[in-house]
Formats: structure tokens, sequence, C-alpha cells
């Protein structure tokens, strides 16, 4: 299996926030779930493979490329799709595909114009005067229209409603039937992944904890409740995010782990979600 | 479409949602009023030359307020060839506003009954085109370093440093012998119009392309 994306060993240091020796791939033909609590460093990550930013160390390589040696001309295969707009606020539609056309050797204005249509953006009006959920269907038509071989989406859900979400999750499901394209999908809002994502990659403080398949991620993991006299302290240290509360406890465990615990403990199936908070408890307790 | 001058389209359409008919009446009314009360083309011509250098850095200004440098980042065109585009932008506009300056000041002197004569006229709008290019070329890296919000104070110092440095070379050397300097200059470039003429040319070439690796070094650098 090929890599659309590539990432070695990838590091920036801020101050107050590192990004440590990251290493993940998007595999062609799937899309990757990115997640992780805000701060984690999805938009770092995302900034680096943009050349947005200046890597400290390590290497990113799209479609096989390294980006630092050819990165603008990697860029026609890549689409993206910011949390923010990106476009003059007060530019009109046909101004946006005016500005950004000319760059791309594949632009293709019928497809425009058929997203344009699909997503009832009026051609003539103003960016500003669009909504957020029609300036990510902007973004969105913009990203589809030049034949792009990567989809790299930061956080483009948050702020759309359940019928703009399941709407933009149809179309990411339609680009990957092509199997020689991949999609990088950041965002917090785990349950869009949990539809459709084949792959999960979860930062967390700037380190990748898991990535791998999305159904290895949920398998290697269930919710755990019990009463309080339950545990003992060695019990306790297997149990990932552990918390008290008036009457028992919750976490998350591995599920290597679970015969390490009374065999009267209750296990649940675990979301991504939970996965997310659990886990975010278990670094915010160790700090 | 070459992605250099991609680029500078990119850039006109940034600014063109300002270039409002309100914007440009108050440019003619501005125009007019000066050309009434001087009787002369010079100063409408420099005042022109003037707001092509504030529009010059509309697009950081406008780039600042959206964001746009995401978009850059999105686009396939290399840093290089955003530095090109924007000088290039920068030189156009200059270029269409000393070919409006030409007009505006034949008709208006005409209208008003003055003297006009167009190659005075073509002279003082080169020297102007000269000294404000140059003016941008001192600014631009500023904008690309900082962006326009940091720099906008910073962009202007070299207007003011520029008779600032004028009176204070002329304290350091004496008052008269600056202007027997100025005056004997002058009098080399009348009598050397040529040489004169190249040497000006080949400065200017040198400080755009200067200003332009500078821009391009800063710009290089820059983490958005």
């Amino acid at each position: 299996m090929n890599n659309i994306l590539e990432i070695k060993n990838l590091s920036k240091h801020y101050e107050g926030f590192s990004l440590n020796n990251i290493s993940f791939s998007v595999p062609q033909g799937y899309i990757m779930g990115f997640i992780g609590p805000n701060g984690a460093g999805k938009t770092t990550t995302i900034k680096l493979i943009l050349n947005m930013v200046c890597p400290d160390s390590g290497e990113i390589a799209l479609f096989g490329e390294n980006t630092t040696s050819n990165s603008s001309e990697i860029k026609n295969d890549i689409g993206v799709v910011m949390d923010l707009p990106f476009y003059v606020e007060d530019w009109k539609v046909k101004d946006v595909e005016a500005a950004v056309s000319p760059f791309y050797s594949h632009w293709n204005s019928n497809v425009f114009d058929n997203y344009i249509h699909k997503f009832n953006i009026a051609k003539n009006k103003k960016v500003k005067e669009l909504s957020r959920g029609m300036k990510v269907k902007l973004m969105l038509a913009a990203a589809l229209s030049h034949d792009a071989k990567l989809l790299v989406l930061d956080e483009p859900t948050s702020g759309l409603d359940p019928v703009a979400r399941d709407e933009l999750m149809d179309i990411l499901g339609e680009f990957v039937t092509d199997e020689n394209k991949g999609i990088l999908f950041s965002t917090h809002i785990t349950s869009d992944l949990e539809k459709i994502a084949d792959y999960i990659t979860f930062i967390i403080d700037g380190r990748i904890e898991f990535t791998g398949e999305k159904d290895k991620l949920l398998e290697s993991y269930l919710l755990v409740k019990g009463g309080l006299s339950d545990l003992t302290t060695e019990q306790k240290k297997c149990i990932v995010g552990y918390r008290e509360h008036s009457v028992g406890f919750e976490g998350m465990i591995k599920t290597d782990n679970i015969k390490q615990l009374p065999f009267d403990t209750a296990f649940e199936k675990i979301s991504l979600d939970e996965i997310i908070i659990y886990m975010n408890k278990e670094a915010k307790g160790h700090e | 479409m070459n992605r250099t001058l991609s680029f500078t389209k990119l850039d006109y359409i940034t600014i063109k949602p300002y270039l409002t008919l309100k914007n440009i009446l108050i440019f003619v009314l501005v125009f007019a009023f000066i050309g009434y009360g001087t009787g002369d083309s010079s100063a409408m011509i420099g005042m022109l030359m003037m707001y092509s250098t504030i529009y010059a850095s509309y697009p950081f200004a406008v780039g600042d307020k959206n964001g746009i440098d995401t978009l850059y980042a999105t686009l396939p065109i290399a840093k290089k060839n955003i530095v090109a585009g924007r000088y290039i932008f920068a030189l156009c506009l200059n270029v269409c506003v000393c070919a409006i300056s030409l007009i505006a000041s034949a008709i208006l002197m005409t209208a008003l009954g003055k003297r006009f004569s167009w190659g005075e006229t073509l002279i003082t709008i080169l020297i102007c085109f000269a000294f404000f290019s140059i003016l941008e070329a001192l600014q631009l890296p500023i904008y690309f370093k900082l962006g326009y919000a940091k720099a906008k104070f910073l962009a202007y110092l070299p207007l003011a440093a520029f008779p600032a440095a004028v009176m204070v070379i002329s304290i350091f050397v004496g008052k008269d012998s600056f202007s027997a300097f100025i005056e004997s200059m002058f009098s080399w470039i009348q009598a050397n119009d040529f040489y004169a003429a190249a040497f000006i040319v080949i400065i200017w070439f040198l400080i755009m392309l200067f200003s332009g690796l500078l821009s391009y070094r800063f710009y290089k650098k820059r983490d958005f």
C-alpha cells in the first residue's frame, strides 16, 4: 500500500509548546482522522505539511516526494480546507475562482460551478455575506475543483450544523472512492470520524499517542466502571484517566489489561470522544 | 499563465473591492483642487504617486485582515514568485498612475487655461516614478518581514528620513557647500544627460534588485 503522505520524526519547538518527533502516514484510498484535544498540535502539524512553518527537524513526503525540495509544485495535488476562511471577506464568490484558478494546472471551472450550485452559494455574494457553513463549503468547492489527490482538512466541521456535516461526510466518502486519493481530516468532533475514517492518528501534547486503523484503536480500549472498594493501587495504575466519584470510579483500560481487574468490573465499548477525554485526563494527571 | 503574473493578478483582485467609485472621485477632486490652487501639474502628480504608494501596500493590509497568507500557503506557488509578483504589482500600479497623471494633467491644465508641456510633465512623472518606486523598495521588505500591522509605522519612516538626511548632511558639510554640490550635480546631469539617465536607471534597478532579494530573504523565513 502506497502512502500519499508520510511524516517522519517531525519536530517543531515553540515557547510553551513542542511537537515532538511525530511520525505517521496517510495511505492512498483512505481517510485518516487526525484527532486530539485543543492545543495538541494538530494545526501545527498541518501548517508544517503546507510549509507555512519551517520544521526544526524531520521529514515530510507527499506522493513520495520530499516537500522541501518541490513544495510549490506538489500543492497542485493538494486541496485544503481550514477552520477559518482564508479568502478576502470583500471578494465575491466569482472573485475567489478568478484569484485561485490560474495557479492550478488542472483547474476545472465546470466542477467548481457544479459544487457552487450544489451548495446553493450565489456567485455574486460576497464572502462576508456567507454563513460559516457556506464559507467552509466554498473552500471545499475550491479544494475539489483542481483534481487534488490529497485533501487536508483542519477542523472543517466545527460550527457546522448536523445536516451540513452529513453532506460533507458524503462528499468526502465519495472523494476516496478513487483509490489514488486520500484525506487527512483533523477534527475534535470525533463522531464524524467514527462514520467515515479508516485510520486514526491521535496526538496529545505534541506527541503521537496512537496511529493506525480506527477499529484497532476502538478495540484496544474499553470503558471501565466499578465500586469504590473494588480496586488496589496497582489495579488503579492500569486505568487510563482514573477518576473517583461519590459512588465509584470510572476510566479507560487497555483491552490487554482487563484480566488485572476484578471479575465483576463493568466494561463497555468506548467511543473516540471518550478515548480523547481519558487520554487527556491521563496526560494532565502526569503534569 | 506564469505563476508570478498570476500572483500579480491575485494582488489586483485583492485590492479591487477597494477601488471604489467613491475613492476614485476623492482622487479626482483632490487632484483638481491642487491643480487649481497651484496652477502647476507637479504637485498633482506627486499627490497621485503618493496614493499609488499607499495602494501598493493594500495587499499587505487586506491580507493581514483576512489571513491571506494561509491562502498563499495552499496555492502551488513558491515564495520567490509571491515576492516577485508583488513587486510587479507595485510597479504596474505606478506605471498606471503615471499614465493617468499625464493624461489628467494635460486635461486639467488645458481646461484651466494654464501652460502645459508634454516634455516637462513627462520628466516630472519619471522623477516622481523613480522617487516613489524607491520609497516602495524601502517599504516592501519591511512589510514582508513584519506584516502590515506591525510595519505600517516603520514603512513610512523612509519618507521622513529623506528630508531629515538632507538636513543632517547640509548641517555637517555646510549649507553653502551642500548647495554648491547639488548645483554642480544638476549641471553635470544637464551636460551629460545620456550618462545621467543611464546612471539613474542602473541605480534604480540595483535598488529594486536588492530590495527584492531582501524581501525574499525575510518572507522565506516567516512562519504563519
